[in-house]
Parts: C-alpha cells; structure tokens; sequence
C-alpha cells in the first residue's frame, strides 16, 4: 500500500481506462470463444441482429446472459469489497470473510430446497425474485448481527467482526447442510451446482433481476467516496469532519447486503475477488475512493470474467465452477495478505 | 458563543463531569488545563457534539448541539482529534482537504489547503504520502487538516470554532509555536478557539483565559496571570510550583519535582 503506481494524478485516467479496456477485451472473449468459437467480428453483427440462427442462440440464450451475470457478479462483489474495507479500515474485510455470502448462501439455499412449498401460492411474475430476495434477506441479517455484535463504545472492531463471521460462516454451512439432507435428488442436484458457483446456467429472468438490483445498488455506494475516505480518520475523527456516521454505515451495509444478496443467488457463492480487486486497485490507483472504487469494479469484472474464460477453456467440454478458480488464486492472496500485515505491525 | 451549561456526564459507571459550565467568545482562546483524568478531553468531545452529556446543555451559535447535523456541526466546529491518525496513506495535500466540504469550489478549496498547510509550516511537505511524513509532521497535517475545514466553515457564513486537543503533542519547539501561532491567527481572525494543553508555559504563553479542570470540575477561570500561579496550581496536580519571568515578561512554570522521593535508585544496580 506504501507506493501506488499512480500518486501523479495524470496517471489515473488512463489507468482506470486500461482497465475497462481489458474488461471490454475479455468480455469479447468471452462471447466468441467456447465449444463453438465465433470470430469477434461475427459476436459483433450477431450482437446488431444479423447473425445466423446458430451464431443468434449461442450468443443471446448462452453467453450473453453469462457475460452480463459475470459483469454483474464482479461489480457487486468488488464494490461491496472496496466499501467493507473503507468502512471498517481494514483491507482483510470482504463480504465473504464476514459471513454475509454465507447469508445469502443460506437464504438462496432454503428458497431452492422449501421454495417448492410456497411457489404454489405466489404469483407468477414474483418467481424469478424470490431467490434475490431471500438472500437479501439472510446477507442483510447477517451483516446487521455483525456489525452490531462488532461495535462497541462507538467504535467497530474488526477482529470481532471476522471471528464473527467465522461462527456466522459455520452457522450457515450447517443449515445449508441440513438443507441438502432434506433435500429430494432434483433438488440435490440444483444444489451442487449452485454451492460451488457459476456464471452459466442462470435464466435470463434470474440473471436480469441481479443484475437490476447490482446495478441499482452501485451509484449508491459510489456516492460514498468522501465518507469512505473520511472513515480512513476513524469514525470519531470522521464525524467531526461533519460525516453522519451511523447514516452512511447503515446505507453502505443496505446495499451491500442487496448487491450481494442478488449476484449469490445468480451466480452461487464465488469467492474473494471483493478481498483481492479492491487491493489491485488500491496498489495501481492509491488510496482516495473517488478513483479506488471505479478502478476496484473494472478489475472485479476482469477476474470474474477472465476466472470463467478459464475454467471454460481449461477441460473443454467439462467445465469447473468458477468458485475454485477464484479461490485457487483468492485463498493464496489472502495468506500473502496477512503475512504482509502481520510483517508490518512487528516491524 | 460556544457554551456549556451545568453539563454533566457519567461513563461506565463514573461520574467524568459533574455541572461544568464553560464559555467561548469568538476571538479568544481559552486554554484548558489540568491533571490526567480531570475530564478535559471529555468536555471537548461534548463540546463537539461526539458525546452526548446526561445532563445540562451544550449550545453553538445559541443553537444545541443535539439538535444540528453532523454536516451542519461540521461547518461550525472543526476539530483536531488528540491522536489523530490515517488508515490510509493519502497525500498530505488530499489529507489536509478531507474535511472541506463539497459546496466549496475546487480551486477555492485547493488555496484553502494550501493556505493551512502553510500556516503549519508543512508546505514544502505537501505533495508527500502521509506514511513518508514524520510523527509530527503528520500531526501537523492533522492541524492543518482542521483549519481547512475552519476556513471552509467560514467561507460558507458560520462563525468557526476550533477546538484542539493537545496539538502541541509530539511536536519539537519550533513547531509547537507555529501550531500555537496558527491557532491564535484563527482567532485574530474571529474564531473562537479552546485548546487542552499540558505544559503551562505554552497555555500562559497562548491563551485569554485559562480553565482549571480537576475531578470532574472546573475550579478556576481567568486570566493566565491568575490562573497560573502556584497557590491556585500546586493543591491540584499536587506538585511545589515557581514562576519564572523572562525580561520581556514572558512566564515559566516550573515544578519541582523531588524526585528522590519516591524511592528512585541506580538505574543499573550491579
């Protein structure tokens, strides 16, 4: 964190432009490479309507919905990522670590495995909701118990929230299982594939309403760069820099909560890149929010999707979830991390 | 007007105020001062609105501070914490800006960072990362940090007050003064200004008045030169206390400490 590449403001534009450029390059790849590899000019007139009737399914009913769920997915996570860390001014937090993936996790489980229960009673239109819904609804219990069992004498402890996580993390993952025991062989399989997360297999209906509800979310942690930089002062120090502190901690959980409520559901849990984007920024672009987090969402997109390119292209036609690929790579960076850490508060 | 009246506060069980009135006019500075544990920096917080007291009322501009936003407190009072720190290791100059907020231009507010730093003595300092600086080079960034946000406050039609907790900390003797020199230029400028300080040399060198804090109370208001004096200071900290004056009538305060006392012997005993 000492020396970021980009301290020369001038620097930062182009950055933050590479960076989309990359995340356009591999969502390009993404539509044209697979099991059937169609030349980038073909995605694009296919994209405009003109492409044949095999060139029209593959894209629009396969790999367009996933490109846009993987864009979706690394937006929410990283974004969440970025604003847990800035809150909590401790670049360990991330949405998964402190539970609420596993809250979500939990509450999209019991929709697939109860949901057949209710699904009777419900109209039509609520369906493809209902699985946003109820992991918004654990992801938000979840972050709720924490950050309240965290804060104590007006400040929040991280390493409260952590280990808070961890007992949340292990809660979830025993009713997840006694969910699987209940569980018919239909569902059983749903459930497999769900757990170990995947941009493919989502509807259209299910990828649209993550993606509204990422997208609906996103402006409003963006509009929080001041405060989160402000936080960086402690929260004390922050309110007396005029910061409605409670307001803003309590807006940043919401949406977090909704945003990762609604890709988990999509996409299943997928691992770590809220820790490790929002650290690749902040080495690339510094500090200040106002550039961490855009730059934080471009990489998200980019290991999401270059995460997915690879788990498609490593076995072809098998295909493993995408959740192991981003913690093949999230699992060791994490261990990296706290040895960095820990290296600096004994020097 | 900055004023507390009869405020009393109790936390985890102990009384740390009980019925303190205390009040700023604008221009002034009024130095606090007082043993360890007197409840100087508990006024402060109360006085800034981070706490708020169980009993009595606090009011800024005649205004409580319970009533007003953290955003509207926040163009009245700036406040410089007494171990101010940063996660992040922003630029001294994005530092200083932080509490400036975004109503003022940008080109306004860069010459009002500009400004604070330079009023602190940090602006050769400006472009650095806040983890290259010093210990005291940060606390002045801190310093400086706070009066951006004063000037900022007044720019946007408030009155400004600053309120400093220990600000001379960790800094060396030229700096101590700039700090001090900065805060007293705030208040030649109109802001009224409360600093807790520990050296009593520095607080009759700096302030209009002097408050007394001990247990919880204020036990003496006024002038320095009636405040700092050892049969008003010597029954509170418990310490023999002589003045010394300078031919151009500066004061000094002296303890004496009678330090083999309390059983202090060789440092290395073979």
């Amino acid at each position: 964190m000492e020396a970021a590449l980009a301290h020369n403001a001038g620097w930062r534009l182009p950055l933050l432009g590479l960076m989309a450029l990359m995340a356009g390059g591999l969502a390009l790849a993404g539509l044209a490479l697979g099991p059937v590899e169609i030349p980038p000019g073909r995605v694009i007139a296919t994209l405009m309507g003109q492409g044949t009737p095999v060139e029209t399914a593959i894209i629009w009913q396969i790999r367009l919905p996933r490109i846009l769920l993987g864009v979706a997915v690394g937006t929410a996570l990283a974004l969440s990522g970025a604003s847990l860390q800035g809150l909590l001014r401790n670049p360990l937090a991330d949405p998964g670590l402190i539970g609420v993936t596993g809250g979500a996790s939990l509450g999209a489980v019991a929709v697939i495995v109860l949901g057949g229960l209710v699904a009777g009673s419900l109209p039509a239109w609520l369906l493809p909701w209902l699985l946003p819904l109820a992991a918004f609804l654990g992801a938000g219990i979840v972050i709720t118990f924490v950050f309240a069992l965290a804060r104590s004498a007006g400040e929040t402890s991280v390493a409260t929230l952590i280990l808070a996580g961890v007992a949340v993390n292990a809660i979830a993952g025993a009713a997840i299982g006694a969910m699987v025991y209940i569980s018919t062989d239909d569902q059983l399989r749903d459930l497999t594939f769900w757990t170990m997360g995947a941009l493919g297999g989502s509807g259209w209906s299910l990828v649209a309403a993550a993606s509204l509800l990422t997208f609906a979310t996103a402006p409003v942690l963006f509009r929080q760069s001041r405060a989160l930089d402000l936080f960086q002062l402690g929260e004390r120090a922050a309110f007396h820099a005029g910061l409605d502190v409670e307001g803003v901690k309590r807006q940043i959980a919401i949406a977090t909560a909704l945003a990762v409520g609604a890709v988990t559901a999509a996409a299943g849990p997928i691992g770590f890149i809220g820790l490790v984007a929002p650290h690749l920024a902040r080495l690339a672009l510094g500090p200040r929010h106002v550039v961490l987090l855009p730059a934080s969402v471009l990489l998200g997109i980019c290991l999401v999707l270059a995460a997915d390119l690879a788990v498609r292209l490593a076995v072809p036609p098998a295909e493993p979830p995408i959740g192991l690929a981003t913690s093949l790579i999230g699992g060791p960076f994490f261990l990296w991390l706290l040895i960095r850490t820990r290296g600096r508060t004994h020097a | 007007m900055l004023e507390a009246v009869e405020v009393s506060i109790t936390l985890a069980g102990a009384q740390v105020l009980e019925r303190v009135s205390l009040t700023l006019e604008p221009g002034e500075v009024v130095v606090l001062i007082g043993p360890n544990g007197a409840g100087k920096s508990t006024l402060l917080a109360c006085l800034s609105g981070a706490l708020r007291p169980g009993g009595g009322s606090v009011r800024i501009d005649g205004l409580p501070v319970a009533e007003l936003s953290p955003m509207e407190l926040g163009r009245r009072r700036s406040v410089l914490e007494q171990n101010p720190t940063t996660s992040a290791p922003f630029i001294a100059r994005d530092l200083i800006g932080l509490g400036i907020p975004i109503e003022i231009p940008p080109r306004e507010a860069r010459r009002m960072v500009i400004a604070a730093a330079d009023a602190t003595g940090l602006g050769a300092l400006i472009d650095r990362p806040m983890s290259r600086l010093s210990g005291g080079e940060a606390h002045r960034a801190h310093m400086a940090r706070a009066l951006a946000q004063l000037s900022a406050g007044r720019a946007l039609g408030r009155e400004g007050w600053l309120l400093l907790d220990e600000p001379t900390a960790s800094l060396d003797l030229a700096h101590q003064g700039s700090v001090l020199a900065a805060a007293r230029r705030a208040a030649a400028e109109g802001a009224g200004v409360l600093a807790v300080l520990h050296d009593m040399t520095l607080a009759g060198a700096l302030a209009d008045r002097v408050a007394l804090m001990h247990s919880g109370r204020i036990v003496a208001c006024g002038p320095p030169g009636e405040i700092l004096t050892p049969a008003v200071l010597a029954p509170v900290y418990n310490v023999d206390i002589s003045i010394a004056s300078a031919p151009d009538g500066a004061r000094a305060i002296i303890p004496k400490f009678n330090l083999t006392q309390q059983g202090a012997g060789p440092c290395l005993s073979p």
